[in-house]
């Protein structure tokens, strides 16, 4: 009765003790939750910072690109701007005003200059078009120009109209360099436009004059139906240009501002980069102020924390006359035990103590039970050595594996650094031919400065015999309005001749007085015999004056002819150093793909030679398991032998002992042999086909 | 006083007679030629002075039926009319259709007064006679009118002669032959 009071006034004890203990950690648990919440912002604010840096990274990338003309690059740079912003404003902490402001006064310049840019991108995706499509056409548009220059030769035109058919494809080539400068936004986009606006007025000019014919500047008109057809073919491949010159043209400041936006970002980012860096470090001083803000919280930690040890205390003394009573039953179940301990599970423990009652209870039922158990033990025990035999040799075998596997790993690792040799002599080559391509680019572009002061050349010539061919034909004209003057001039002289010689005959008629008559006439005849002598050497000096006028009209006629012939070699030229320098640009690109493969392969290289060596670790720990596996069956049987050797000692029947199971058996397990020979992948295959063919005879 | 007048001519006379002195004997001068130099059908010719009236400029002609082809027409001419021949039809022998032959020279003989188309008129010369040369070859087609001529420089200038031109009997007759009266002609010969 007595110790059943004492039992139900330690349970009351005990309840409020625990009642006591919750309390504190309620308290406990409040303090974590508010240390958490704040924990959670801060590392809030840092996730926001990186993804700052993320976004302004992404800014500076998407702005480079845009220079392509993608219209997706324009919306996504708008939309990375926003993301910034959007970003930028969930940071509110006062703690962090000096850093944020540092942060916007870098990401304004980048904010306005991605602004200019959006707002130039239809301009440049205009433009983007209009380059693409200009560069489709120029080709073919100068292959149907040179058709008409072909046709014109054909037919001997004159070098007016020759030259303007020339000039048209040189017109032609010098817009589509115009529009690729004003789409670069270059420093000389404004005299690209200007330059571009006069050539497409001067191109649209030629092809009237051509198709027309023009007497003032002496272009001729084409009516071959072939030129026509390669020139209206022309025409309308340039009329992706004649529709839109001045929308071309005007692009030319705006474009010139994308392209200084673009620098400026490039710029801006670096400081923005800079003051996005103090931002983590920032958070980072704000998440330990806190910690040590919270030092107060922390004793919310201890002062239950505290309570509650005392109260587990008072618990213990009253544990402690619980375990006095206790002990005496306990030293029972010891006793017991004790024998237990030794093998003898026949022994059975008193059941009068109430505490250990149940102890005792549940161990005479142990006993019992454990008594079955060893006789079922007995019977399985001989299949488990046979299998821990098994698994011993499989380890040994695995151990031999392990080895062949290292030698492989070495000799593939060998392989690779090898080929990690081998791709670093490729990339000096490649180096090496990047710049010899590059040198053939720069003679390449001295070739295209020959080339066009040679065209210069070639128009100054043109210009020169226009002007000596007006002068000739001036002459030509002076020439026929001298010689129609010597021709009156003769005519005169015979009817002066015809007065004279009538005179001479009416004097004759007259006799004695028409003597002075005579004489008269006879003195003109005398004049006139000069006159005339003096007449035909006028005429006969200008007739050499027009063939030599005529000669000079041919010289020049060879002239335009040799003029014509340099502007075709120069086209040819052009057309060489524009096949060279794409075929540069093509061996360039195979260099730059080569040097990168090389790259590639000696990255893949050194990643296979990492991960061979990664392999022959893990192959090395996988044989140092394999030993401990060894050494752990080795062990394994030690323990099975001595476990049947315990075994044996256990008393299950007051008249009879554990025979000792498979105590031979056990003793073999010391002695299992190690492979005699390590076979390696194809000495199996050959013994498993071997074992195949024995089993099929 | 009409006697004494009369006696003082006879005294002078008388005292020119007796007193007078001889005059000098003047230079035996050269024989000349003196002629005209035109060109005909392109023949450089003479034409020998006073052979010819006039040199006009071809007038206007009024073509005449029935004559022969060297026949231009009959043209106005001093207030009367004026046949034209065309020297290069007649001389010869074929249409002529080039320049326009500017001026022609008139002929008058008894019987005849007519102009002759030149292609060039050059002007007067003078030659020695001594120097006349009556071999020279000249045009084929001139040759039956010609009669002889001078060397003026590397060019010789035959001399048409106006009376062998009148007396040829193709010139006497100008109408061209009546294709009837032949073929009855040759009829009755038949």
């Amino acid at each position: 009765m007595k110790l059943i009071e004492l039992a139900g006034g330690t349970r009351v004890k005990t309840v409020g003790i625990c009642v006591g203990v919750a309390a504190c950690l309620l308290v406990m648990a409040y303090g974590l939750s508010k240390f958490q919440r704040q924990a959670g912002d801060e590392s809030g604010y840092r996730l926001v910072a990186q993804e700052l840096q993320v976004i302004s990274r992404n800014i500076r990338s998407t702005a480079i690109q845009t220079v392509q003309g993608d219209e997706s690059k324009f919306v996504e740079l708008a939309g990375e701007v926003d993301a910034f912003e959007e970003q930028l404003g969930k940071i509110q902490s006062a703690q962090l005003y000096e850093t944020l402001s540092q942060v916007d006064v870098s990401w304004q310049p980048v904010k306005r200059a991605s602004q200019t840019l959006v707002d130039a991108g239809p301009r440049i995706v205009f433009m983007s078009e209009i380059a693409s499509q200009l560069g489709k056409s120029l080709r073919p548009m100068q292959r149907e120009l040179d058709k008409v220059v072909a046709v014109l030769q054909e037919q001997n035109a004159n070098a007016a109209t020759l030259v303007a058919a020339q000039k048209t494809l040189w017109l032609s080539e010098r817009m589509v360099r115009n529009v690729d400068r004003i789409l670069q936004g270059s420093v000389d986009s404004q005299l690209a436009a200007d330059e571009f606006r006069s050539d497409t007025a001067a191109f649209i000019r030629n092809i009237e004059a051509l198709t027309r014919g023009d007497a003032l500047v002496g272009i001729s008109r084409v009516t071959d139906a072939r030129a026509v057809e390669a020139m209206s073919n022309a025409f309308r491949l340039f009329s992706v240009i004649s529709t839109s010159v001045d929308r071309i043209a005007d692009s030319a400041p705006e474009l010139r501002q994308a392209a200084v936006a673009r620098t400026d970002i490039l710029a801006a980012d670096v400081a923005l980069g800079d003051a996005l860096g103090q931002l983590l470090p920032a958070i980072n001083r704000l998440v330990t102020g806190s910690l040590d803000d919270r030092g107060t919280m922390m004793t919310l930690f201890i002062a239950p924390g505290l309570l509650a040890v005392m109260l587990m205390l008072s618990m213990y003394l009253g544990q402690k006359r619980r375990i006095r009573y206790t002990r005496d039953g306990v030293a029972q179940i010891n006793e017991a035990l004790l024998k237990i301990a030794k093998g003898d599970l026949t022994v059975k423990v008193s059941e009068d103590n109430s505490v250990t009652r149940d102890i005792a209870r549940e161990i005479n039922a142990s006993t019992e039970h454990q008594r079955q158990l060893i006789k079922n033990v007995c019977t399985p025990f001989e299949a488990s050595v046979v299998e821990i035999n098994k698994i011993g040799i499989s380890a040994r075998g695995q151990v031999d594996k392990g080895k062949e596997l290292t030698g492989s790993v070495v000799e593939s690792t060998t392989a690779a650094t090898e080929m990690v040799r081998t791709s670093e002599e490729i990339k000096t080559s490649t180096a090496e031919a990047a710049r010899t391509a590059e040198r053939n680019c720069q003679q390449v572009a001295q070739g295209y400065e020959l080339t066009k002061d040679m065209s210069k050349a070639s128009v100054d010539v043109r210009e020169s015999v226009q002007e000596t061919s007006k002068s000739a034909k001036r002459q030509s004209e002076l020439i026929q309005s001298v010689t129609a003057a010597a021709e009156y001039i003769q005519a005169l002289n015979t009817k002066i001749s015809v007065v004279a010689i009538n005179t001479r005959i009416e004097a004759e008629k007259a006799g004695e007085y028409g003597r002075p008559f005579l004489g008269i006439a006879e003195a003109i005849a005398d004049l006139l015999r000069e006159a005339g002598e003096e007449g035909r050497k006028i005429i006969s000096e200008v007739r050499m004056l027009q063939n030599m006028s005529a000669e000079a009209l041919g010289s020049m006629e060879n002239t335009v002819g040799t003029v014509v012939t340099i502007l075709e070699y120069i086209e040819q030229l052009d057309s060489s150093l524009e096949e060279i320098n794409s075929g540069s640009a093509a061996i360039s690109s195979i260099i730059r793909s080569v040097d990168d493969a090389a790259g590639q392969s000696a990255v893949s290289a050194l990643h296979m030679n990492s991960s061979m060596a990664q392999i022959r670790e893990r192959n090395l720990e996988i044989a140092k398991f394999s030993e401990s596996t060894q050494l752990g069956v080795t062990a394994l049987q030690k323990s099975m032998r001595d476990a049947a050797r315990s075994l044996g000692q256990f008393r299950i029947d007051a008249s009879a002992r554990l025979p000792e199971a498979g105590a031979k058996d056990i003793a073999e397990l010391d002695h299992i042999p190690a492979a005699a020979r390590v076979y390696r992948e194809e000495d199996m295959s050959a013994l498993e086909t071997a074992d195949t063919v024995r089993a099929s005879v | 006083m009409t006697s004494q007048a009369l006696q003082s001519l006879e005294a002078l006379e008388c005292n020119y007679r007796d007193n007078a002195v001889d005059s000098p004997p003047l230079p035996s001068l050269p024989m000349t030629w003196a002629g005209t130099y035109v060109t005909i059908a392109g023949v450089p010719l003479l034409i020998g002075a006073g052979e010819i009236e006039e040199i006009v400029e071809t007038p206007a002609v009024t073509p005449i039926p029935g004559t022969k082809p060297w026949v231009m027409g009959v043209a106005s001419h001093m207030g009367g009319l004026l046949p034209i021949i065309s020297g290069d039809v007649f001389f010869r022998g074929r249409p002529y259709a080039g320049r326009i032959r500017d001026f022609c020279m008139v002929v008058r003989r008894p019987g005849f007064h007519f102009g002759v188309t030149l292609s060039g008129v050059e002007r007067d010369m003078k030659f020695n006679l001594e120097q006349r040369d009556m071999d020279q070859a000249v045009d084929a087609d001139f040759v039956e009118f010609t009669l002889g001529g001078f060397h003026c420089g590397d060019t010789f200038l035959a001399i048409l002669d106006i009376d062998k031109l009148v007396a040829d009997s193709d010139l006497s007759n100008a109408a061209m032959p009546d294709p009837e009266a032949n073929r009855g002609n040759t009829d009755e010969t038949n």
